[in-house]
């Protein structure tokens, strides 16, 4: 069966309605810079997968949201999980935990390594400018320690993902039908993590360095690839897991792994901005069904935009539910004063602002049944990206 | 003992001055205690040789060559003309704080935040050859500019259009803030269990 795609206005008529408690949401977001995704695996359990932030607002999209569908994020929340971090994963993150004041905190397993700590005590305030991945971490670890200190022996310690682990499960439903829930994180590899743990420990400075503002480090080997099992339905979320076409890292090691979960997901969330190096032939044939739903978060940093017209191209032939939750190339200038706007064209090559487009790409399904998908603000269908 | 003597012998005790100095102080007292004769005195006041002039001619002379002090004892008072001291000045109209993200060739791309209005933030690539000669070293990922858009006003009156750009000079890292953070990590793992 096709399933149900209906687009709303962009100020969501139906946006404000929450899901039935039996009922199974994913909703990405992403404003051209930065994704987040929101799930609710039934009867209020909500967890939240990165941050980025509402470009009207200024607010972390997915506390909005559950604000508009009257969800109350401090108890509903089971828990945030950082799959990375990298500045446009994880904009707003601090305000998510401090939120969300009953979740369990989870991120990479990369990260644990006291050389990350000390970048974080380094670095974590030192911004002259908005939010950095190193300061939104800093930030929740602050939230985390006043939380220890209030809670002292409540306190539910960091959880580190890494490659095999479950790190959520629970079983839902009535006397009449029960069913399973899970969340698996399928990356970091050890050797993506003592890789990452090297990449690090270069990013620390030396004696009489300069205080330069430190730039997230590539490729995204770190990064915390998952998987969502809900009774019969399988969702595979790629972060940005890149494929390095080595056998113990990337998609690769996931691909060949005989420890992760069986099955096959109906949902994923293309890796990477649907970039060709963190495409994987294999995920496709052997973890997702045909034709799944994809959806894909865009990005755009001077010339280079993802997806390319070849990215779109491939994944269209791949499946034809493809999404993207916003539009790209859109070159928007902030409007000033008439000189100043003359002056900035005979300085620069080329200045847009960042952060314009803002859109929704939200499933929702009951167990045994189909994906019924909404899209909202500037999301569309994938083919469409590259046509105006 | 003579008046004279004792008055010698005072100025010597009190001046504590040797015997051959009192000796000169007594001539020089000896040389002047007769007085003056007018015509010596005259001869201060006046430049015409003494017993030419006729006393009301003295008197016209006299009366020329006096200067008159009105205001005795007050120190004159100078007036100077001073023209008012013009400085250059720099009238911003836009500034943005901006951070490198990537360099190429001829241009680097940067992600610029807006300090003027808080407004959404913005991405450039600015040619190096808008960067001054000293400034071009420090162009690397993560650092630290300023870009000041204005009028620059000289003292002479000359209003230019400028933009103008200036990397920061960071500090340097020192040894005890690098120590000051791995100590604190080892806290924050002690403290939430990050491990």
């Amino acid at each position: 069966m096709k399933p149900d795609v209906s687009r709303k206005p962009s100020n969501g008529s139906k946006l404000n309605i929450a899901p039935e408690s039996d009922e199974i949401e994913v909703s990405v977001f992403g404003p051209g810079y930065g994704e987040s995704i929101l799930l609710h695996l039934g009867y209020n359990n909500w967890f939240i997968v990165d941050s980025c932030i509402d470009p009207i607002s200024n607010e972390p999209a997915p506390l909005i949201y559950l604000n508009q569908i009257n969800v109350n994020p401090s108890n509903s929340v089971k828990q945030v999980i950082a799959t990375h971090w990298h500045d446009d994963h994880i904009r707003g993150f601090g305000k998510l935990v401090e939120n969300c004041s009953s979740a369990e905190f989870v991120c990479s397993g990369a990260l644990k390594s006291d050389e990350f700590l000390s970048l974080v005590s380094l670095y974590g305030n030192r911004s002259m400018m908005e939010n950095t991945g190193v300061e939104e971490m800093s930030k929740s670890i602050t939230v985390l320690q006043k939380r220890k200190r209030y809670l002292g022996k409540r306190f539910v310690s960091p959880k580190f993902a890494t490659a095999g682990r479950c790190l959520w499960r629970n079983s839902f439903g009535n006397s009449h039908s029960q069913y399973e829930c899970s969340i698996h994180s399928l990356s970091p590899s050890d050797a993506a993590i003592l890789g990452a743990y090297l990449d690090i420990d270069r990013l620390l400075p030396a004696v009489k360095e300069p205080k330069r503002r430190i730039m997230s480090t590539t490729p995204n080997h770190a990064a915390v690839a998952l998987w969502v099992s809900i009774g019969n339905h399988n969702i595979l979320l790629g972060s940005d897991l890149e494929e390095t076409n080595e056998s113990n890292t990337g998609w690769s090691v996931i691909v060949s792994s005989t420890t992760r979960p069986i099955g096959k997901a109906s949902f994923f969330k293309i890796p990477h901005h649907g970039s060709c190096n963190a495409h994987h032939p294999q995920v496709w044939t052997e973890m997702l069904e045909e034709k799944p739903i994809a959806v894909l978060t865009p990005y755009e940093k001077g010339n280079h935009k993802l997806p390319t017209r070849e990215d779109v191209n491939r994944i269209c032939s791949l499946t034809d539910k493809a999404y993207s939750t916003a539009t790209i190339g859109r070159n928007q200038t902030v409007k000033r004063d008439r000189i100043v706007e003359k002056t900035i064209r005979e300085t620069v090559r080329n200045i847009r602002q960042l952060h314009i487009s803002m859109g929704h790409v939200r499933l929702r399904t009951k167990i045994h049944s189909d994906w019924r998908i909404e899209i909202f603000g500037d999301a569309l269908p994938l083919k469409g990206l590259y046509v105006s | 003992m003579s008046a004279q003597h004792i008055h010698n012998t005072v100025i010597q005790e009190q001046l504590n001055v040797p015997e051959s100095s009192a000796k000169l102080g007594r001539d020089l007292i000896d040389q002047f205690k007769e007085p003056l004769s007018k015509q010596r005195i005259l001869s201060y006041l006046t430049t015409p040789v003494l017993g030419s002039l006729s006393p009301s001619d003295l008197y016209e002379q006299l009366k020329k060559e006096t200067v008159t002090f009105k205001e005795h004892g007050i120190p004159p008072v100078v007036r100077l003309e001073l023209s008012p001291i013009v400085e250059d000045k720099f009238i911003s109209l836009q500034k943005w704080e901006g951070v490198v993200i990537e360099v190429m060739k001829d241009y680097f791309l940067a992600k610029l935040n807006d300090l003027t209005i808080k407004g959404p933030d913005e991405e450039a690539e600015f040619p190096i050859e808008e960067i001054s000669e000293e400034d071009r070293k420090l162009i690397k990922p993560g650092a630290v500019f300023y870009w000041n858009i204005g009028y620059h006003d000289s003292h002479r009156g000359q209003r230019t259009r400028v933009s103008i750009m200036r990397f920061r000079r960071l500090p340097a890292w020192r040894k005890e803030e690098i120590e000051a953070s791995k100590h604190e990590a080892r806290c924050i793992k002690e403290t939430i269990e990050w491990k």
